[in-house]
């Protein structure tokens, strides 16, 4: 990691890991604080599950909310993981505040990634990501207790990105929401903040490339990286991947979580963009974001396009960066307030 | 127009409410003062007419207009709690509000009438009427997908928004917080309506009442029904306000 947007083409390096004793205290392999320990009655649970979408195994958690009883109904949420994230992570605690609050949601490994199956691994590619959610919905509609009529989707960082890809055509979902949205595809095509612009030819040669040697049976060529030294990691001068690194390889490392993802998926990736057809959403949008993300760029760039949002909000959070919203409880609790607030509107179910 | 006239009513009560709760927000020895003489009134008068317990219902009746009350703002709680509990007891309701009412004439008691509701000039459909009506109980956009009784009975869904959200709540005699505390009060009385208690308390709290507010109106119907019923209802609201809780 000698500077930004370096190309790194590396083989599944072991690079040292930290100790990961986080994941191994908690039962469910949870790294987020205050994560539920045990499943008692009357309190949230959490239940891990497994589905098949499109042939591939994936690995999900189901929250329930406090006094969970089948015979009702309960509106739902679908959580979308971050980039190089897992459901153990950020994904995790918003879902358990959320069941808090009284919904049954649901965030799922991405195909490819974290407990899921697939092979390759850690193919990154955006139809499957987008996918990923929609298998979520699938699974979530025929839970019991779920009312199918009030599922909601969120979206945490590239997570919000593929959301917002999801429900632009998924009407299953009556209420959207994203935090701190990454729009990978665009990220990807032009770098972090445009900073490789000049280089999208000669990048996407290099996807071409990996593709071809994947095809005759060569090695799986990875981009991105596994794991950080605290020399390299003093290096990083952007603050959004610094933060990025202390998050995933240190804080709330995981062994499941990664930041290496195929090369050949860019082929994919660089031709995606998640505001493009936005004007399909027509569901209520509300995209949170910290006000200090450098990442706020891809929020201001996609709120305004969604044209035809029924009711669209941009909430920014004073002081907070991209990372900072995944786990520093002033923020997260401003989130999840807003969050609520937003998912009560759009998903109440009013007897009158 | 008449979303106009509404509107400008509303700030102008709201800006009134505003006040009096400023002025009730601490008495001398730094309790919160919530419910007001004629809000404890309401939910009183509500609650006992849904019950049927006449009786008691004439000493509410009577403390309701030594509080304040106007004879139009009562007969308008029973008037709005029919499209809750029914013709028969608003009915009942109504007539021992007569009873009193000539009692209090031969003790030369003067009760005064209060305004009459404002005529409507509105050329909206009323389902549009009510519709925008609910939207504004709600805050929120009502553009999903039907209530499943609304897909099942659709007649139903129109009947409630042209006729109770529309006929009954553009009625300015009584403003929306004072009919939610009606509406909240003869749920909590007749017992087995859990989600629609719960809807209403939410837009209570949405609509600027309290939780402390609705705890008294909990312990105002609680001298009126059984401890079974009144149970229930505090635990729709302990689940609500834990619901909004982070």
């Amino acid at each position: 990691m000698k500077y930004l947007g370096l190309f790194i083409l590396m083989s599944m390096l072991s690079i040292h890991k930290t100790i990961r004793a986080q994941s191994e205290k908690n039962p469910f392999g949870l790294v987020y604080e205050g994560a539920i320990t045990e499943n008692v009655d009357g309190k949230v649970n959490i239940l891990p599950v497994r589905y098949k979408l499109n042939g591939i195994d994936i690995a999900a958690n189901v929250y329930t909310p406090a006094n969970y009883d089948r015979t009702k109904k309960y509106p739902a949420i679908t959580i979308a993981h971050p980039n190089g994230g897992i459901k153990e992570q950020t994904a995790g605690l918003y879902a358990q505040h959320l069941a808090e609050a009284g919904y049954i949601t649901i965030t799922a490994d991405a195909a490819y990634q974290g407990a899921s199956g697939g092979q390759p691994r850690h193919m990154d590619k955006p139809q499957f990501r987008t996918e990923d959610i929609r298998g979520m919905a699938d699974f979530i509609s025929q839970y019991p207790g779920v009312d199918r009529e009030r599922l909601g989707a969120l979206g945490i960082c590239g997570g919000g990105g593929y959301t917002l890809k999801a429900v632009q055509s998924d009407k299953r979902f009556k209420a959207v929401a994203t935090l701190s949205m990454f729009n990978t595809g665009i990220v990807r095509k032009n770098g972090f903040l445009n900073s490789q612009i000049s280089t999208i030819q000669e990048r996407l040669k290099q996807a071409s490339k990996a593709r071809e040697q994947e095809a005759g049976g060569g090695e799986i060529v990875y981009s991105g990286v596994d794991g950080i030294t605290d020399e390299e990691l003093a290096k990083v001068s952007t603050l959004f991947y610094r933060q990025g690194y202390e998050y995933y390889f240190r804080t709330h490392a995981h062994p499941n979580s990664t930041f290496l993802y195929t090369t050949s998926s860019l082929m994919d990736l660089m031709a995606w963009n998640a505001t493009d057809d936005i004007d399909l959403i027509d569901q209520p949008l509300l995209m949170i974001a910290g006000s200090n993300a450098q990442t706020l760029y891809l929020t201001l760039d996609a709120f305004p396009k969604a044209t035809n949002s029924k009711s669209k909000e941009l909430f920014l959070i004073e002081g907070a960066t991209h990372i900072e919203t995944y786990w520093k409880p002033e923020y997260v609790n401003q989130a999840v307030n807003k969050l609520v607030d937003f998912y009560q509107n759009h998903l109440s179910n009013t007897d009158l | 127009m008449k979303q106009l006239i509404t509107i400008g009513i509303a700030i102008v009560i709201t800006a009134f409410l505003g006040v009096t709760n400023h002025v009730n927000a601490q008495s001398k020895d730094n309790t919160i003062v919530n419910l007001d003489a004629k809000q404890q009134s309401i939910i009183a008068i509500a609650s006992l007419t849904a019950k049927g317990d006449l009786q008691t219902l004439e000493s509410a009746l009577t403390e309701g207009l030594d509080a304040g009350l106007t004879v139009r703002e009562i007969k308008e709680v029973m008037v709005h709690l029919y499209a809750y509990c029914g013709f028969p007891r608003s009915l009942r309701g109504l007539r021992t509000f007569i009873k009193v009412l000539d009692k209090r004439k031969a003790e030369g008691v003067e009760d005064q009438l209060g305004a009459e509701a404002t005529p409507i000039e509105d050329n909206r459909t009323k389902y549009e009427r009510g519709k925008a009506n609910l939207e504004t109980l709600v805050q929120a956009k009502l553009d999903g997908p039907p209530a499943d009784y609304a897909q099942f009975a659709p007649i139903i869904e129109v009947f409630l928004k042209e006729h109770l959200f529309a006929d009954i709540f553009d009625r300015d005699i009584l403003d929306y917080r004072q009919r939610e505390l009606v509406t909240v009060s003869v749920l909590a009385t007749i017992g087995g309506v859990e989600p629609m208690l719960h809807s209403h308390m939410n837009i209570c709290l949405i609509q600027g009442i309290t939780p402390i507010q609705l705890k008294e109106l909990m312990d105002v119907v609680g001298k009126n029904v059984d401890q079974e019923k009144i149970d229930s209802a505090k635990k729709v609201l302990n689940e609500l306000l834990e619901s909004k809780k982070q």
